[in-house]
């Protein structure tokens, strides 16, 4: 009787993972500890870009100080160039960071399986990137909507070492990978090196509006794949909009045009990135409208269809 | 492509090329960039004339230079003439380049994707815009769309052309901002930023 209770127990218990692969919760950990680690670990090196037959070097350094980061790359190789981020609170988790964390409701019920809803988890061997033991981290889409990862990270801290975006077809569209990499210190330099470009981040903490608010815009798409969110609080004077389910993100661009255009569409691609550029009508007036992101073409074509014009804003 | 091959070659399709802008064309045209960015000159200049497309891709450029310039050592008499006959070609593409310059500046491209057909018209042809994809956007369930939905039929091989040369160049445009946001809501911090090909753009 006790072991038939015990067992009923242990039913009663399983649903907390019915609904996610039981085998995920450890790879769920990692990527919380990655996306944790990425914002509080102070850390600088140098990583390539790799995408068809091209080889980019960049340096990076990351600082953490009084719970405040600043961040600073620069382009070694090609036209070069820096990006400059500073002042960036740690308290100012953004909707991707929030998305890779173990959520309350990731342990508590089953109905939160978090990205493991969305890809397939799977921790492989170790490996050695740019000196450090790293763990292997293997992510596949659980649709056709979304690209496939193979991730590398640091045991000690789960830094990302390396990162590459997989097509449906295994083929390799683009790589991030750390030659070297010191941790526990960085300079960020000051203001007044050659800065080609200063990041913004949000003043507020970014809230996902609920869902009543999209019927004030002007615009919106009706159509994400399921698990994508957007960055930033719904503006309708806004032409453009980011979504993210905390691995990829696309930006959908809107520009109304002065003169009547044909109706058309166009794709490019560089490396994991893919541009979709449709000319269309919407709410009478001629409009281009692009979607650039991490996504294979027919996401951004589909997303780019089901964009609907609300009618003009209240204010 | 560096910004110096880039002007050799605009002063060369503006038939204004000294000799060692000149070298330096020949000398790079071996690099895939330079010849993609060649052709997207030639495509534009064929959108404009309403040629097709296609007929243009395999043009050797550089062995026509090559051709010019082997006449002008051998024969020293007709070398202006031989130039002038030579590069013509070349020198007409002048407008293309200015094209193409109006392109990557932006706005131009409307008069190159030509004025809307009758209202008829392009209501039909909106609506075959419609990808394959188009029925699971309402739905949740995962169904199996291929990658690259078919092109749409309706449109020209000149439209088409003009309009992947849009994608291309807003994909350089809003690379930057997309990037902002990708730095901020993936696990890779500012590794998005090395997809920037150049923040020159920037205003």
């Amino acid at each position: 009787m006790r072991y038939l209770l015990l067992l009923l127990l242990t039913v009663q218990a399983v649903p907390v993972w019915s609904a996610c692969d039981a085998g995920d919760a450890r790879a769920m950990h990692w990527l919380d500890r990655m996306s944790r680690s990425l914002r509080e670990v102070s850390y600088q090196g140098v990583f390539t870009y790799e995408h068809g037959g091209s080889l980019q070097t960049l340096r990076i350094s990351h600082s953490v100080e009084g719970g405040v980061e600043s961040e600073y790359l620069t382009r070694l190789t090609g036209t070069g160039g820096s990006v400059l981020r500073t002042g960036h609170p740690l308290d100012c988790i953004h909707p991707g960071n929030r998305l890779l964390r173990i959520g309350a409701g990731f342990d508590n019920d089953g109905d939160d399986c978090g990205l493991a809803a969305h890809y397939q988890l799977k921790l492989g061997p170790r490996d050695l990137i740019a000196g450090r033991y790293a763990q292997i981290l293997t992510v596949l889409p659980r649709d056709m909507y979304r690209y496939g990862y193979q991730m590398a990270l640091d045991t000690e801290t789960g830094l990302l070492l390396k990162s590459q975006t997989m097509a449906q077809d295994g083929k390799i569209l683009e790589r991030f990978q750390f030659a070297a990499l010191d941790i526990g210190s960085a300079q960020v330099p000051g203001t007044q090196v050659d800065v080609l470009h200063y990041a913004q981040h949000s003043e507020h903490h970014p809230v996902v509006p609920p869902p009543e608010a999209a019927s004030t815009e002007a615009w919106r798409v009706r159509w994400v794949p399921e698990g994508f969110t957007l960055t930033e609080g719904e503006s309708h004077s806004r032409l453009d909009k980011t979504y993210t389910d905390g691995l990829a993100v696309f930006s959908v661009f809107l520009e109304p045009m002065q003169q009547q255009i044909q109706p058309g569409e166009g794709r490019a691609r560089q490396g994991g990135t893919t541009a979709y550029t449709r000319g269309m009508q919407l709410g009478g007036k001629p409009i281009l409208v692009t979607v650039v992101g991490e996504v294979p073409i027919n996401t951004a074509r589909m997303v780019a269809d089901s964009l609907i014009w609300t009618g003009a804003d209240a204010d | 492509m560096s910004e110096r091959i880039r002007e050799s070659l605009s002063a060369l399709i503006d038939n204004e090329a000294n000799e060692l802008e000149l070298e330096r064309v020949l000398s790079q045209s071996e690099q895939i960039e330079l010849r993609a960015t060649w052709t997207r000159f030639q495509m534009a200049r064929a959108v404009m004339r309403g040629d097709a497309v296609s007929a243009l891709h395999d043009m050797d450029i550089s062995g026509r230079v090559r051709e010019a310039l082997a006449a002008e050592s051998g024969a020293a008499t007709t070398q202006v003439s031989r130039w002038r006959t030579l590069l013509r070609p070349v020198a007409s593409f002048a407008v293309a380049a200015s094209v193409f310059a109006a392109v990557v500046v932006g706005s131009q491209l409307y008069g190159l994707l030509g004025p809307a057909p009758a209202a008829g018209d392009s209501t039909q042809l909106a609506a075959r815009v419609s990808p394959v994809g188009m029925v699971n956007t309402l739905g949740g369930a995962a169904v199996n769309v291929s990658y690259g939905a078919p092109a749409l039929k309706s449109a020209s091989p000149n439209r088409r052309a003009a309009y992947n040369q849009l994608a291309r160049q807003r994909l350089q445009r809003y690379m930057v901002p997309h990037a902002d946001q990708a730095a901020l809501n993936t696990a890779q911090g500012m590794m998005p930023y090395a997809r920037v090909s150049s923040f020159q753009a920037e205003e």
